[in-house]
């Protein structure tokens, strides 16, 4: 069993995920963490290779795309202490191609998988649940703070759905943000950020909203807990509609 | 009558009808759309009312005022409810305002028939007074026949004039 550490960013993870199913007789049972630099720490740093993470990544996309896509989202969750279980479900991935997503029997996949899931499910929620607000300059802001890092997926459906307008959306947990402005999409860290002020129109119509909330609803059938499991309440911070509860 | 108190009304009387059959379409925006660009074909709730249920479309009545007599119907002419109804661009704008700030997919419009059912339908995209917007998201004629012959009415009879 050999044990080995990386740098804790994604081209770190790769480049070691890489070395690690190249070198490894037993990649199965390998050890990888984040080096931490405490002093008992043990195990050999991988230096962080970006060629070798994408040549690695374009080959897991070529020979098991789902695999890859599933990678893609297992990363935005940033979940630490889950890399022994990636590297053995990226060497099934390898050596059995695209359906290896079936093998939930396979505790590596089912952690990776269910990881993976409940990011994409996130990423759903914020599509419909991100609010906009109109700023005095015209542009719009959403502000978010959700559990996965998923402004940069979120950002490019909204370059979509949002073409023509110019917008930000903030992570107020991460810090960063991302700008669509004369149709071009940018992500930055933001240092400190203070809250923009409103166009004039943009407290009348969140106020007409909240009255098409609370009209279209059926009050003898009012029914808080379904409500909430399906809009947890961790996300009503910025809601127009649910602000402060 | 202010858009808000239209609303509460006009949303209110729509309450009952269903709520998720909506927002499953697909719709690729035009590159020079202002609003609308892409309504996504997986199925987006935007929210969830006091109910559980969930909002995806902004669900109105253009207006309760009918000129029919449907007995179990309490929009009905001898029915004793407040009457109103928008105009055109009042449906317009909310609908882009809700939009661009993410509250909702489109729109999902039904009526009482005002007036006859001819001139009860519109064409929110044909009437030439509107200001120059791209078409709502999601229109839906709900319903309300498209008239096979007459011409389309711009004008409904009896709603509130245009503002100039
Ligand atoms: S036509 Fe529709 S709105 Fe009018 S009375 Fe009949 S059911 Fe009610």
């Amino acid at each position: 069993m050999n044990s080995y550490l990386y740098d804790g960013t994604a081209e770190g993870l790769l480049s070691a995920i890489s070395f690690i199913l190249d070198t490894d007789a037993h990649p199965e049972e390998a050890v990888l963490a984040v080096r931490e630099d405490t002093l008992f720490e043990e195990g050999a740093m991988v230096p962080t290779d970006a060629e070798r993470a994408s040549e690695f990544f374009l080959r897991l996309r070529h020979d098991a795309p789902e695999a890859a896509r599933t990678l893609f989202t297992f990363l935005l969750a940033e979940k630490k202490g889950m890399e022994g279980s990636l590297v053995c479900y990226l060497m099934l991935s390898l050596q059995s191609g695209a359906d290896v997503n079936a093998f939930l029997t396979d505790p590596s996949v089912k952690d990776i998988v269910a990881t993976a899931k409940k990011t994409s499910r996130e990423l759903h929620r914020m599509k419909g649940l991100l609010r906009f607000e109109k700023l005095r300059d015209g542009a719009y802001l959403a502000r978010m703070e959700p559990e996965s890092n998923i402004l940069q997926p979120l950002a490019y459906y909204f370059s979509r759905r949002l073409k023509a307008e110019d917008w930000f959306i903030y992570d107020a947990g991460r810090r960063t943000a991302a700008r669509w402005h004369q149709r071009e999409l940018r992500f930055g860290a933001i240092e400190e950020f203070t809250n923009p002020p409103h166009s004039e129109d943009e407290m009348k119509v969140q106020a007409l909203w909240k009255v098409f909330f609370s009209s279209i609803a059926i009050a003898d059938r009012k029914d808080s807990r379904l409500q909430k499991s399906n809009m947890p309440m961790k996300y009503w911070k910025y809601l127009v509609e649910k602000p402060g509860e | 009558m202010d858009t808000l108190s239209k609303l509460r009304i006009l949303s209110g009387a729509a309450r009952y009808d269903a709520m998720c059959a909506s927002s499953g379409s697909r719709r690729n925006g035009a590159s020079s759309g202002t609003a609308n660009a892409n309504a996504s074909s997986g199925g987006i709730c935007h929210g969830w009312s006091d109910d559980g249920r969930c909002i995806s479309l902004l669900k109105i009545l253009l207006s309760n005022d009918c000129s029919y007599d449907c007995a179990y119907c309490v929009k009905c002419r001898s029915s004793q409810v407040e009457r109103v109804s928008f105009i055109p661009v009042e449906v317009v704008s909310l609908t882009l305002d809700f939009y661009r700030r993410n509250y909702i997919e489109g729109l999902f419009l039904s009526s009482a028939v005002l007036g006859s059912p001819y001139s009860a339908f519109i064409s929110v995209n044909d009437d030439s007074r509107l200001p120059a917007q791209p078409t709502p998201p999601l229109l839906r004629e709900h319903r309300l026949l498209s008239p096979p012959s007459e011409p389309r009415q711009l004008v409904l009879p009896g709603l509130s004039p245009m503002p100039a």
